[in-house]
Parts: C-alpha cells; sequence; structure tokens
C-alpha cells in the first residue's frame, strides 16, 4: 500500500498535493453510517462488493480510486425513474469513524430520461481525530434528465479525505452542480464530468475554505465535451486562511464538438498567510467553439472595508460581511436549512479567519430576504 | 457643531488639504465649492478616516474629537458622509448591509419588520423600487440610483453631521429633487451638512447658509449664499492666487 503513495506523488496532478504525515496503513475500517432522507422508495442500501456503474471509473484510474472500487464498499443507490420529479431534496449522509479508523462508502445516482431530482451528499463525521474517509460517487443522467447535485464535506481538523465523482451526461441532460468543501488535514478531490450527449450541459459551483496552517482543500474538476452543442461552466471560490487551497479546473473539448462552450472563473480571497493553487486548463480539439477561462485572487478591498466603516460597521464585523458575499453565489445554491449548515461549515473551517457576525445573523437576513422574495 | 482646526492631509507624501479651519453650527447647511482636483474629496475622506490620508490638525463634532477614531467610531459620534462614488461590495446584499449599519448606529438590531418597514418607507421617499434591498449594494446601480441609496442610507442613520460629496451628479431633475427632499427633510437644529458641489443648481433646491471655496487644497474664500451665484458667472479663475 505504501506503493500508493509513490505512484501518487509521481503524478503531475498530484504534485500539488500534501500528502505528508499520510499512510495507507495502520488504520482500522470502521463501521459505517450511513442515513438518507427524502427520495421515497428511490434510495437503497449497497452492499459490500455489489457492483454498479463502474464503467465511469474503468479507466484513468489513480491509485486512491483501485483501491476503491477493489473494496466496492456500501453506500447508498438513487434511482429515480424515468419521466419522474421529484420536489424534495433527496439527503444523503455517511458518517460514523473514531480515532485511527478509515471508512470508505460509494454512491450511486441513477436519473432516467426527463427525471428531475435533487441529491444531497454529506459527510457528516463527528470530531474523532484521525480519520481517513475515502469515497466514489458514480452520476449517470439518461437524455433530458435534470439532477441538482449538492456536495457537502465541511469537516474536522484530522481528517484525510479522498473523494472521486464521475458523472455521465447523454443528450439534454442537465447537471447543476455545487460543491462545499472546508476543514480537515487534507481534502482531495477528483471530479470528472462526461458530456457524452448532443446538447447536454454541467454549471458547477465550488466553495473552498481552508483556515488553518497544515490544512489542504485540493479540488478539481475536469469536463470533457465529447459532443456538438455541449456546455460547462464552472464558477470556483476559494476562501483562504492561513491553509491552502488548490483548484484545477479543466475542460477537453475533443474534434467534432462543434458548438461547444467553456466558461471556467475562479476567484480567491486571501484571509490569512495561506496559499492558494489555481490551475486552470482548456484543451480545445474543434474550431467552431467558444472556450474561456479566468482566475483572479486578492486580500479583502479596503475600499470595499472602508464603505462598510463609513456606514458603522467595525472592521472584522464588515470583513465577515466581504466574505460572505463573496460566497454568496455558491451558498445559494444550497436550500434552507442546508445552505445554515453550510456556512456554519465554512466559518468553521476558517476559524479566526472569518471574523463575521456568526451564522445567527446571516441566516436570519437571508430568511427574511428569502420571506420576501 | 463640527469644529476643524488646522486640518491638514496628505497622500504618499503629497498634500492634498492644506491647514483647514471651519466652523459649522448645528442646523446650518454649508457648501464647500472649488475646482477639479482641489481637495474638496481628499477634505471628507479625511474627516471620515479613509486609511489612505495621513491627517494632522483637529476636528470636532459636538466636541467629540474625531481624528483619534476609527472610521465607524466616527459614524458613531453622529458623522456621515455621502460618497460622490459609492463603491460597489458584491454579494453583500443591500438588506443584510443597511441592517448592519442601523444596528451599528442605534447600538442594538433592529426587528426584522420594525427594519423592513422603514428601509422600505425610505426607499419609496427616494423614489428607489424596494426590490433594491435584495440587491448587491451598489452592485450594477446606475449613477442615479447610487446617489439615490446614499440618501436612503443618510436617512436611516440619522447623522448630526453628513458630508453630501457632489450629490448632484449623475441625477436626473427629478432625482436631484428627490435628493434636495431628503436632505431638506433632515434640516433642523440637530443636523448640519456640508455640502461639496461644483455648480449651484443643488443650492438652489437646497439653499446654503455659507459657501467656502477651496482651491489646491485651501479654502481661499467664505461667504454667503451669494457667492455660489459669483462663481456660477465668473467661474473660479478670481479666486486663483
Amino acid at each position: 500500500m505504501t506503493d500508493m503513495l509513490e505512484l501518487l506523488r509521481a503524478r503531475e496532478e498530484w504534485r500539488r498535493t500534501d500528502l505528508s504525515g499520510f499512510s495507507p496503513e495502520g488504520w482500522t475500517e470502521a463501521d459505517l453510517f450511513l442515513h438518507a432522507r427524502g427520495g421515497n422508495g428511490l434510495v437503497r442500501e449497497l452492499g459490500a462488493g455489489e457492483p454498479l456503474f463502474t464503467s465511469l471509473f474503468s479507466a484513468a484510474l489513480s491509485p486512491v480510486e483501485e483501491v476503491l472500487l477493489r473494496r466496492a464498499p456500501r453506500g447508498f443507490f438513487v434511482s429515480v425513474p424515468p419521466g419522474a420529479k421529484v420536489e424534495e431534496p433527496i439527503e444523503l449522509r455517511y458518517g460514523g469513524g473514531g480515532e485511527g479508523s478509515s471508512l470508505f462508502h460509494r454512491t450511486a445516482i441513477l436519473l432516467g430520461e426527463e427525471a428531475e431530482a435533487t441529491v444531497i451528499e454529506a459527510l457528516d463525521f463527528r470530531p474523532s481525530g484521525r480519520l481517513w474517509v475515502s469515497a466514489l460517487t458514480e452520476i449517470r443522467l439518461a437524455a433530458g434528465a435534470r439532477l441538482t447535485y449538492l456536495g457537502i464535506s465541511l469537516v474536522w481538523p484530522g481528517i484525510w479525505s479522498f473523494w472521486s465523482r464521475r458523472a455521465e451526461l447523454a443528450s439534454g441532460a442537465g447537471l447543476r452542480w455545487a460543491v462545499a468543501e472546508g476543514g480537515g488535514r487534507l481534502l482531495r478531490r477528483d471530479d470528472l464530468v462526461f458530456l457524452r450527449g448532443e446538447g447536454s450541459s454541467v454549471r458547477a459551483f465550488y466553495l473552498l475554505a481552508s483556515g488553518s496552517r497544515g490544512s489542504q482543500v485540493d479540488g478539481g474538476m475536469t469536463v470533457e465535451h465529447e459532443s456538438p452543442e455541449t456546455v460547462s461552466r464552472l464558477l470556483v471560490r476559494g476562501l483562504v486562511g492561513d491553509g491552502r487551497v488548490v483548484f484545477r479546473g479543466r475542460g477537453r473539448i475533443i474534434p467534432g464538438a462543434r458548438g461547444a462552450s467553456a466558461d471556467h472563473r475562479a476567484r480567491g480571497l486571501l484571509l490569512g498567510s495561506g496559499r492558494l493553487d489555481i490551475v486552470p486548463g482548456l484543451l480545445i480539439g474543434e474550431h467552431e467553439v467558444e472556450a474561456s477561462h479566468g482566475a483572479v485572487a486578492s486580500a479583502p478591498d479596503e475600499e470595499e472595508l472602508f464603505y462598510l466603516a463609513s456606514r458603522g460597521i467595525e472592521r472584522r464585523q464588515a470583513l465577515g460581511l466581504l466574505v460572505e458575499g463573496f460566497a454568496r453565489p455558491v451558498l445559494e445554491m444550497f436550500p434552507h436549512p442546508v445552505r445554515e449548515e453550510v456556512w456554519r461549515g465554512v466559518e468553521s473551517s476558517l476559524g479566526e479567519a472569518v471574523p463575521g457576525r456568526g451564522l445567527e445573523g446571516w441566516t436570519e437576513n437571508q430568511r427574511a430576504e428569502g420571506d420576501r422574495s | 457643531m463640527l469644529k476643524v482646526e488646522d486640518l491638514s492631509a496628505e497622500v504618499a507624501g503629497r498634500p492634498v488639504v492644506r491647514g483647514v479651519s471651519m466652523e459649522i453650527p448645528p442646523g446650518e447647511v454649508h457648501a464647500l465649492m472649488g475646482p477639479n482636483g482641489s481637495g474638496k474629496t481628499s477634505f471628507a475622506l479625511a474627516l471620515m478616516g479613509h486609511p489612505r490620508y495621513r491627517v494632522t490638525g483637529r476636528a470636532r463634532l459636538d466636541g467629540v474629537e474625531l481624528l483619534s477614531l476609527p472610521p465607524h467610531e466616527r459614524v458613531r459620534a453622529g458623522l456621515f458622509l455621502a460618497f460622490q462614488h459609492p463603491v460597489e461590495v458584491p454579494g453583500v446584499t443591500v438588506y443584510q448591509f443597511l441592517r448592519a449599519a442601523v444596528a451599528a448606529a442605534r447600538g442594538r438590531e433592529p426587528g426584522l419588520r420594525e427594519f423592513y418597514g422603514e428601509l422600505e418607507e425610505r426607499m419609496r421617499q427616494l423614489e428607489l423600487d424596494p426590490s433594491f434591498a435584495r440587491r448587491g449594494v451598489n452592485e450594477g446601480f446606475s449613477g442615479g440610483e447610487k446617489k439615490r441609496h446614499e440618501m436612503v442610507q443618510m436617512l436611516l442613520l440619522r447623522p448630526r453631521f453628513a458630508f453630501l460629496d457632489e450629490p448632484d451628479s449623475g441625477l436626473d431633475v427629478d432625482g436631484l429633487k428627490a435628493v434636495a427632499r431628503a436632505v431638506n427633510s433632515l434640516r433642523g437644529p440637530h443636523f448640519s451638512c456640508l455640502i461639496i458641489t461644483h455648480y449651484p443648481r443643488i443650492l438652489k433646491e437646497v439653499p446654503p447658509d455659507r459657501v467656502h471655496v477651496m482651491v489646491e487644497g485651501e479654502i481661499v474664500r467664505s461667504g454667503g449664499p451669494e457667492l455660489a451665484r459669483l462663481i456660477d458667472e465668473e467661474g473660479y479663475e478670481w479666486l486663483r492666487g
């Protein structure tokens, strides 16, 4: 198993990932706690060893993914039949573990033709010292299906988490995707979306927060445009305290994917002494396409802070408001009350770097605004 | 009473305000006029505590020393600045921003219904659609909407003294009248202000008690309202040197 680390370190896409202090050995596999809410009759537990869509994970695997595939751990299978429209979000939560334990899980989500659903997938671990968590999520959307996928891993320090998600979209399918990640010793994410069918689209939002020194949130999304008129939109917001945030955003448009459109944007807000690495990449194999990317990082704007101060808002609170405002485009993807949970997790991940008025005020404001909208 | 004594300010070692002294008693409206780049906005920003300025001299509002206070405490002392170019604060809604500002000014969090009712009323007063409360602060606002929004803030915060930095720029006639009505509604023994402007048209709507002229960071002339009329006819050249 120690070979796994050597193999990872040899890969360019793992070069920025700080694996020091991690070993795949010496962990005790713990019982997985599974909790699902909503999706009446559409969710079932996956047993260990039960095979499912693993064709999505049949190529270009990292050693971490190979380990997980061999284990085929327990998890959830969500299957929405063709034409069904599920109003209530389906919530899947994974938890368990204790000091020195490892947990593995997987999720499979299948939406039939023209089906619609929202699935929330969250890591929900209690404070427990060192923990190794690895997971796979597979998503398949049939023609015209619409999925809002919301991933949450806002975890306690000491957690090493590796999570790979792959999605495949048939023609006309649409995937709205929002992910909030923060805390932990290392959160490594490898997300891959295949836009296989003509006119399929993904709109992905990431909120990544790393507050304390030595913690790293390391995310990445690759979108493969394999058909004409496919669309990808990627918006990343990185909040960096004294930790490190890495994001690798890649788009590949293959020859023949005429009319494809990719726009990938990343912004970082630097609140402490930490580090932000944004690694964009677009590989374009077709002429008739639109593709763009942009990245910017800065400290909080002093003119904005002064404007807020000129209305009597003291600096720490003003900074908190700016941080909330920065995160808002991603936060708004999450429904109440999950949104409050996400914000609480982000605040907790950032620690002292977010000196705002706290969740209570934010929540109250959001509800008031929501009530009136 | 705003009392400023021998106030100087510099930016990156360059003097922009030079030894200005001024007294504005409660209940009075003063105007500060002057050509472009004469230091009018710098005077207001320096007194508001903008971190870019290094300031010397004295400034007191109703006896409270201002220059030793951070900006937010100057507001709590009763000072307000309506910005010439209001800053956009992306993602922070007008509602969220103003509620925090009102809580800071009044020392207590206003109730949701109470606050929203008051905010709506002030917005209607300035002919701003209440839906602006859900937008990001000044995000995508037109020039006129930004100016009206500044006035909404002033009405909510009820300052004892306000700098109004070019409240007339970017406004059409209706906007100008709405802004003037807002300022005039506060006029009284507990409010005074300094209107910074190039043009006398706002001063026709909000007649000043005194007019000061600033050139190259210094007050070169002070007088009654007739001074504004004279500048409108003659320009500033005769006041230089």
